[in-house]
């Protein structure tokens, strides 16, 4: 479904990525793994088109999407939870989810839409007025998930969603990850520093190091190699 | 001084203050959204002046013709000055001083050759309405103050009521937010930048249409409404839209009260003066900025 | 080609230093050349806004405080001037030091409130205000300064009138003027407004008491605009608030500076020489003046950021640096 295709890129004269490749396909969850300063925010950055490549290309079901304006995503069924979650603090929660659905124009599916995304996360519907710059760590991480899915995304970029986040919470959200792939049939790429929940949930990973691919396969590989497990799992 | 000197005063302060507060909100809007301040944003005040005055007088036309075509001339010039120059500087990102001293050179532009075309003589458009009200038999009120005072308080609220309300509004709050995820959201941020652009500017251009009976058409008019949109701007909250109707009319009173104790020689160092003190005392405004702005 | 930008790199101290001689030869040797006394005025307006505008690319280019109230303080150094050779009778070659001292006092004033403020369009529109309060002070208490009526009158510096005089003169401000700025941009001062300019955060990490320098760059720089406002009222002996506070002046040394190269030591001279000249030997669009200054800055904001003088220096840094190992260290360029 995605696929990155020896991507160079460029923050002015530092380079970031350094021809990274890698393959995303339909129904799958993949996980990239990498500390801080790996490059992963720098990929996700590729792919949304919001910091243009040098040489190489994106390919979102066949098509190059790498010369596609960023606002153009949402069409194509991809849909970001950036890092950080990115909630617009002012707004409500409910001018947030509502927010997701912009580029919806029929009333009727954002309803649809709207409903089956407060089945995910049902306390939202009562604190849907509640100014979101107000709510807690966790609840920002449900509501910017939530504002992600209202489009009913076929590609869903989640960007360290477990950051700063309790361990009960970050479970909770990762069980929702699974529900979400198989209730929506969407595919979903994860990036995480959390390397052993992301991988347990995901079928494939990759881990960047530097601006490069160092690592890739299945999860159950990647769980057992002795070099995850030293520097990502601290065993 | 008795109670009606006071209450004319507080009231036409009050409706000077409306217009204040659509300019200030226009140029709160800009600068929330594109990150610019529009030093030229008190021009399109002089040119919805000007445009009327020119069709009423060369051109003749009835008065609400006039009025309408003047704002779409306003929104439709705006809108070439955002292709034409804004555009292409928000394309080259870099340095932090760019926007300002580009809409500066606008403003120098617009200023000049308005003096040019049409001279520095100030020019007169008469009273919407002639007629003055006695309400209570306490205070007179004109029915061209009156007429302000409706047409602000509709526009303020179909203003409010778009940015609050509808898809456009959540938009544009979200490009002032976070432009960059607001693309992320399908938001074409640049035809926000331009819906924007071109609504502050018709703002702007309403003000100088509702004012210009009051206080004459001269090509330094957009000048001294400037800092006085700033005040508004920056003490209602950057990207704040009901805290820059508080401000505008505020600012409105203070002025008016100002003017009659100390003479309208100093109006504009008033203006300046108030600046100085809001940037000092209450930068983040009266309300607080939105986080993101 | 690959000696060319050798060469550049490793002698542009002596390059400089034998381009500066040579124009300052060459002005010098002006008044010999040029027989109208109309293009010898020309010459002294190019310098004085010379001085102007290396004064605020001091402050502003090179110490990031970006102050559009700077017209103020070439016309405090005009007014004190004037007023106190008039009222008090001195010489206006001792007043034209007061102005000037006023000037940095007043410069001081403006410098230290605006340096409270944290963000950069904030400094910028509190130094147009008070530029333009002084203006109005200096405007509306016509007993003390005739206001728009304009202050005539003022005493001359050469009593014989010989225009050339002061043409020499304001060749010495001018050469005066650069020594300070180079010595002020190559000295520890100025290396650390290099770094304050690449980054305000890390400067401060390293102890620099970035506020204080730039108030005293600030006073620097209206110290100079003050002495070449004096300069400006004893020789053009009358003055008015619009033609020394106002914002016109503002947008002269702003689009000079802007198109010379902000950031640049030549820059501004560029600037100012061309813009001036090109301006008043096309006297027929003197009505255009200023229209044709804020088409300048638009078009140079746009597509010509670094002005003409900072362009072509990336450019020659850049390719001569292509041409070179990456040992080599990023000094400072005239």
């Amino acid at each position: 479904m995605l696929k990155v295709d020896s991507v160079n890129a460029f923050y002015g004269d530092v380079q970031t990525l350094f021809d990274v490749s890698m393959e995303i396909r339909e129904n799958e969850i993949v996980t990239i793994l990498g500390s801080n300063g790996a490059g992963k925010t720098t990929l996700i950055k590729t792919i949304c088109n919001l910091l243009p490549i040098r040489s190489g290309s994106i390919y979102y079901k066949e098509e190059r999407i790498d010369k596609v304006p960023p606002y153009k995503r949402v069409d194509l069924g991809m849909s970001l939870v950036p890092e950080g979650r990115r909630l617009f603090p002012d707004m409500s929660v409910m001018d947030n989810l509502l927010l997701g659905a912009y580029s919806l124009r029929d009333k009727k599916q954002i309803q649809e839409n709207l409903e089956w995304v407060i089945s995910l996360f049902p306390w939202l519907s009562e604190r849907s007025k509640q100014s979101a710059g107000t709510l807690s760590g966790g609840e920002q991480q449900m509501c910017a998930i939530a504002r992600g899915l209202m489009i009913r995304p076929q590609l869903v970029i989640f960007d360290e969603p477990s950051l700063g986040l309790a361990p009960v919470i970050v479970d909770q959200i990762f069980e929702t990850l699974s529900k979400i792939t198989r209730e929506n049939n969407s595919t979903i790429l994860l990036i995480e520093q959390n390397a052993q929940t992301a991988l347990e949930i995901s079928d494939r990973g990759y881990v960047l190091e530097n601006g490069h691919v160092v690592l890739e396969g299945s999860s159950d590989t990647l769980l057992g190699s002795p070099e995850i497990q030293k520097s990502y799992l601290g065993l | 001084m008795n109670l009606s000197y006071w209450i004319e005063m507080i009231m036409s302060g009050v409706v000077t203050g409306t217009c204040y507060a659509m300019i200030g909100a226009g140029l709160s809007l800009i600068w929330g959204t594109l990150k610019m301040v529009n030093l030229a944003h008190g021009e399109y005040y002089m040119l919805g002046s000007y445009f009327l005055w020119t069709l009423l007088t060369v051109g003749n036309m009835p008065l609400i013709p006039a009025i309408i075509i003047s704002i779409v001339g306003v929104v439709i010039f705006a809108a070439a000055v955002h292709f034409a120059a804004i555009r292409p500087l928000l394309r080259k990102p870099g340095w932090n001083m760019s926007p300002w001293i580009l809409t500066l050179g606008l403003q120098i532009l617009l200023q000049n050759l308005a003096l040019k075309i049409w001279g520095e003589l100030y020019r007169n458009v008469p009273y919407f309405w002639n007629t003055v009200f006695k309400p209570w038999n306490m205070f007179t009120m004109s029915g061209q103050r009156i007429i302000i005072l409706t047409s602000t308080a509709v526009i303020i609220l179909a203003l409010m009521t778009v940015i609050k309300k509808t898809r456009l509004g959540r938009a544009i709050i979200a490009t002032s937010q976070d432009g960059e995820y607001a693309m992320m959201m399908g938001i074409n941020i640049k035809q926000i930048y331009f819906i924007t652009y071109t609504i502050s500017a018709g703002l702007a251009a309403v003000a100088g249409i509702l004012l210009c009976p009051v206080y004459s058409v001269n090509p330094w008019m957009g000048a001294t409404v400037q800092t006085k949109g700033l005040v508004v701007c920056i003490l209602g909250g950057l990207g704040n839209i009901e805290g820059a109707i508080i401000a505008g009319i505020l600012m409105g009173i203070v002025e008016s009260i100002a003017v009659s104790a100390i003479g309208s020689e100093w109006r504009d160092a008033i203006a300046y003066i108030f600046l100085l003190g809001v940037l000092y005392m209450k930068p983040s405004g009266l309300f607080g900025k939105k986080k993101g702005v | 080609m690959q000696n060319i930008y050798k060469l550049i790199l490793l002698r542009k101290k002596q390059i400089a230093f034998v381009s500066a001689a040579a124009a300052l030869l060459t002005l010098i040797a002006m008044p010999f050349v040029v027989t109208k006394i109309y293009y010898i005025h020309v010459l002294i307006l190019c310098m004085m806004f010379s001085c102007i505008t290396s004064a605020w690319n001091l402050i502003a280019g090179y110490a990031g405080v970006f102050s559009f109230g700077f017209q103020a303080l070439f016309g405090t150094g005009a007014y004190v001037s004037a007023l106190l050779s008039i009222h008090f009778g001195w010489s206006p070659w001792i007043t034209m030091w007061m102005g000037a001292a006023a000037a940095m006092a007043v410069g001081a004033l403006v410098a230290i409130p605006s340096l409270k403020l944290k963000e950069l369009p904030y400094i910028c529109i509190a130094t147009l205000c008070m530029g333009e309060i002084i203006r109005l002070i200096a405007s509306n208490f016509p007993e003390l300064t005739r206001g728009e009526l304009g202050l005539s009158q003022i005493p001359k510096l050469f009593q014989d009138n010989i225009k050339v005089k002061s043409y020499y003169l304001m060749l010495v401000i001018l050469v005066v003027t650069l020594m300070i700025v180079v010595k002020i941009v190559h000295s520890p001062m100025g290396m650390s407004l290099k770094a304050m300019r690449d980054s305000q955060e890390a400067s401060e990490s390293l102890g620099i008491n970035i506020a204080g320098t730039k108030i005293r760059i600030y006073m620097v720089g209206a110290f100079i605009a003050g002495f070449t406002g004096a300069f400006y009222a004893h020789y053009m002996n009358i003055l008015t608030p619009t033609s020394v506070l106002g914002t016109a002046l503002m947008t002269q040394y702003v689009a000079m500076c802007l198109i010379g190269g902000i950031g640049t030591i030549a820059g501004p001279i560029l600037g100012s020489f061309t813009i001036t000249a090109s301006l008043e030997l096309l006297r027929k669009l003197e009505d255009y003046r200023l229209i044709i200054y804020a088409l300048l800055i638009i078009v140079t904001i746009i597509f010509l950021r670094d002005g003409i003088w900072g362009t072509f220096k990336s450019l020659i840094i850049a390719r001569a640096e292509k041409h070179q190992n990456r040992n080599i260290k990023k000094e400072t360029i005239v």
